[in-house]
């Protein structure tokens, strides 16, 4: 038996385990390639100083200088980058929250339910960087213009409220035009919940109310989840954020070594992109813990 | 009498089995009220696309333009240079497509059937380039690209989707993934069984099973390519053109084209919102046009590959 193995010169597992591998190739390639290798540079250029001579490209060691002036010296990065992650932070919950909501609505049997789905998907499909800033930026509806009144009761409202309210009438729209991808998600999920369980509710007395929190919401959660990490990840990209705007203006700026501030503007913004990532991630957790006991 | 109230109540609100009328209309109002809010920006685009320069001064004329006035999409045809952009979009988009749905595939299939070491490192790391933002990958990416001389070429698009590491490749290899292993082995080991190879197993047997996922794929990466505009601003410059990259600079090349400014007086000459919203038109119509088409497709593919998180 060991003969015949050594006769082959691999085991079937080990056989099996290479097949598997070369399967996997191609990604491991590029992942070094375009992903790990741009990281590293990207590191690299964090901390040095690009000069661009006659005869090539330099470094020059800068230590923390870009850093510090991210932090201290760029009156414009803050602000950027507290408005990009203010829009996330509010938007994200929005967004689950609407998609939540046209998702159930959909989920209903009534005429026309196809080409509303559509509607609400349409925007993934014509959705790019030109098209929002020609159309979302100067034609949407402006809800806080539209609606005066309501306008006038929400500015009477403490701040807490005031913020997130005037938010969602000011960006109904851009927010709305985010969720397409996260409805269908949740309609499937929403889909995929058995009818006895609601079947036996009913007997049971519940309301419509009680079976949406105790069966619909628990059940949705973690697709909820999945949602809002996706919405986060595709806001973060999105090529008419500021933050991303201003990256890219100064990538081709020499008086601030080029990529090198860029770069640490964009390590700066990952961080803070990931820590809201992980928040929400353990949020869910918490619930989902609190749930089962 | 009380059971003339309990009828009534049942037409209106309705019952466990059936909504009544109150609760549709509700749900009507509601749902044409959003969808509108939804369609406002695209209705808006196309109507006054279709407005003459006389219409758009005239404050009598504010939805319903007097006429088809079909000169702003023959200027905007001109302006977005359509004909070489459009296939300049269209072939970098279809070629990216292919690759990324091939790659993704074989990526997916090879984690969900083979017992490979370390397994979860490589779904976390595929996690990794989803979550990680594009911005910290995209500028080292530009200065390779730079030193191998790949820049203005679709070679940057095309060598990052066959890698697996183009726009959301990790979401279609965790598709895939999901797809592979949800069907049962013992279909691969009867073919096996039957001297079929492992390739031959995969092309033949496994990818036939996941129709839905490869429709998917297709479909969505088709529209992200196509509807890219940072990666390609970046990597092409003004080397070569894509169709949203032209209406982002609508404005320039207008000018370019008629010899006008932006503010002279004349209407005649001078770009207006109608012309501009001639060429956002334009530039979403084939995207459009194919998702009207394939609308059933699009939203169907996801329900069929079951990918919701559980």
């Amino acid at each position: 038996m060991t003969e015949a193995i050594k006769k082959k010169g691999l085991t079937n597992a080990r056989r099996n385990s290479l097949i598997g591998l070369s399967f996997l190739s191609l990604w491991i390639i590029g992942f070094l390639a375009f992903t790990l290798y741009p990281i590293i540079l990207s590191g690299y250029f964090s901390f040095n100083r690009i000069i661009m001579g006659v005869n090539g490209t330099d470094y020059e060691f800068a230590g923390l200088e870009f850093f510090d002036r991210a932090f201290n010296e760029d009156t414009e990065f803050k602000p950027k980058l507290l408005e990009s992650v203010g829009f996330i932070a509010y938007a994200t919950p929005i967004i689950v929250i609407v998609a939540l909501i046209l998702a159930m609505m959909l989920n209903r049997n009534f005429k026309g339910r196809t080409f509303f789905r559509a509607v609400f998907f349409m925007p993934v499909v014509i959705m790019s960087g030109p098209v929002i800033s020609e159309l979302l930026g100067k034609y949407s509806v402006d809800f806080s213009v539209a609606t005066p009144s309501l306008f006038a009761f929400i500015d009477s409202l403490p701040q807490i409220f005031r913020s997130p309210c005037m938010f969602v009438l000011e960006n109904l729209v851009t927010v709305l035009w985010y969720s397409g991808v996260q409805i269908l998600i949740l309609l499937i999920s929403i889909q995929s919940i058995s009818s006895e369980l609601y079947e036996a509710a009913s007997i049971d007395g519940a309301s419509g109310w009680e079976k949406f929190w105790k069966i619909t919401l628990p059940y949705v959660a973690p697709t909820a989840a999945v949602c809002a990490l996706y919405t986060i990840v595709e806001l973060a990209n999105d090529s008419t954020n500021s933050v991303n705007t201003y990256i890219s203006q100064k990538m081709f700026d020499n008086k601030i070594g080029y990529y090198s501030y860029s770069t640490v503007m964009s390590w700066i913004y990952t961080v803070v992109i990931v820590l809201m990532l992980l928040i929400v991630f353990l949020l869910f957790g918490f619930f989902r813990r609190k749930e089962n006991k | 009498m009380k059971i003339k109230s309990n009828i009534i109540r049942r037409t209106l609100i309705g019952s466990n089995e059936k909504s009544g009328l109150v609760v549709n209309l509700i749900m009507y109002v509601l749902l044409i009220s959003i969808g509108f809010v939804f369609l406002y920006p695209v209705l808006y685009m196309l109507i006054n696309s279709f407005m003459s320069p006389e219409d758009l001064i005239n404050p009598a004329v504010s939805w319903l333009p007097s006429g088809f006035y079909f000169e702003n999409y023959a200027k905007a045809f001109k302006t977005l240079d359509f004909g070489s952009s459009f296939f300049n979009s269209l072939y970098i988009t279809a070629v990216s497509t292919l690759l990324q749905t091939a790659v993704c595939a074989v990526t997916g299939y090879g984690l969900a059937r083979f017992r490979i070491p370390m397994k979860g490192l490589f779904l976390a790391l595929i996690l990794f380039t989803f979550v990680i933002p594009v911005e910290t990958i995209l500028i080292p990416r530009y200065v390779m690209f730079n030193t191998y001389k790949l820049l203005d070429t679709p070679l940057t698009f095309w060598l990052t989707a066959f890698t697996g590491q183009g726009l959301k490749s990790a979401v279609f290899i965790l598709v895939f993934f999901q797809m592979f292993r949800s069907y049962p082995i013992s279909i691969d080991e009867a073919a096996e069984l039957d001297g079929a190879g492992k390739y031959r197993i995969f092309s033949h047997i496994a990818l036939p099973m996941v129709k839905p996922g490869i429709v998917l794929t297709v479909l969505f990466t088709f529209v992200w390519y196509w509807n890219e505009t940072r990666q390609s601003g970046l990597f092409f410059g003004t080397a070569i053109k894509t169709l949203p990259m032209k209406l982002g600079s609508f404005a320039a090349s207008y000018s370019e084209v008629y010899g006008a400014a932006a503010g002279t007086s004349d209407p005649a000459v001078s770009i207006n919102e109608a012309i501009t919203l001639a060429g956002t038109m334009l530039s979403c119509l084939p995207v459009l046009i194919m998702f009207v088409i394939l609308q059933k497709q699009f939203v169907e593919s996801i329900a069929k590959t079951g990918i919701t998180g559980e």
